[in-house]
């Protein structure tokens, strides 16, 4: 994990929450209120770029490296086809034991710079053995 | 505390999510490269069971149109294992794959910060 780049942006990227990707998640999950949770949880932060984009950008070691938390807050579903700009930082870093720690934040904005969801992912590198 | 199955993780909705996050690590789908890397097989991603919660959270009525869903991922979920939901005091609650605690949480209703 590139340490130095801890408080600063990661990537950032101009999305949106197409409907079929929304339609994906309501098969996938096929419950009643699949909809409603779709539009909820529909990017996962880290990846809104593509997942190497993100792992070359933070220097992550995937052989070491383990998802171990995620917080999803919400001020309201995405609009289905909506336009998103989303921001990727690297809020906090921290080593213990030889392992690596990061908090990865992931702001996305409607069109007219409201705040529609944050959330925080905690990946840790596992020591080098 | 109640308990809640939320079915089973099944490899059709592993495969569905990979398409969707587009995340396509072996890890998810590669038996043999999930038990080279200490798994017992092909795991769900995190985010899926993230997802599946968060889904419950919602039926259940515990949360709807802005919240705060915080996890902690602590076990990894494998192909055929039954998922449910266990709802505690004050807004915490676990995802258990079969008796094991795959995610821990706490869920939280209205706008961040509210």
């Amino acid at each position: 994990m590139r340490k130095e780049l801890q408080g600063k942006k990661l990537l950032s990227a101009d999305i949106r929450a197409h409907s079929v990707k929304l339609g994906e998640i309501e098969a996938l999950l096929a419950s009643e209120t699949a909809e409603t949770t779709a539009r909820i949880g529909l990017f996962f932060g880290p990846s809104v770029a593509g997942y190497r984009a993100f792992v070359d950008a933070i220097g992550l070691d995937l052989n070491r490296a383990l998802l171990a938390g995620h917080e999803i807050a919400w001020n309201r579903p995405f609009e289905p086809d909506e336009r998103v700009r989303a921001e990727l930082y690297l809020t906090d870093y921290t080593e213990k034991n030889g392992a690596e720690i990061g908090v990865v934040e992931a702001r996305f904005f409607a069109e007219n710079g409201e705040v529609i969801q944050t959330q925080r992912t905690t990946f840790i590198e596992r020591a080098v053995r | 505390m109640t308990n809640k199955s939320l079915g089973i993780m099944t490899r059709e909705k592993i495969v569905r999510y990979a398409g969707v996050a587009q995340d396509f690590n072996p890890i998810h789908y590669d038996d043999e490269f999930a038990r080279k890397a200490g798994l017992p097989s092909a795991i769900a991603h995190g985010p899926l069971t993230v997802l599946v919660a968060l889904d419950a959270l919602i039926a259940e009525g515990v949360v709807g149109s802005a919240g705060v869903v915080t996890t902690r991922l602590k076990a990894p979920v494998t192909p055929g294992q039954e998922l449910s939901l266990r709802m505690k005091e004050g807004g915490a609650f676990d995802v258990l794959a079969g008796e094991t605690e795959a995610l821990t949480g706490t869920v939280s209703s209205g706008k961040s910060g509210e």
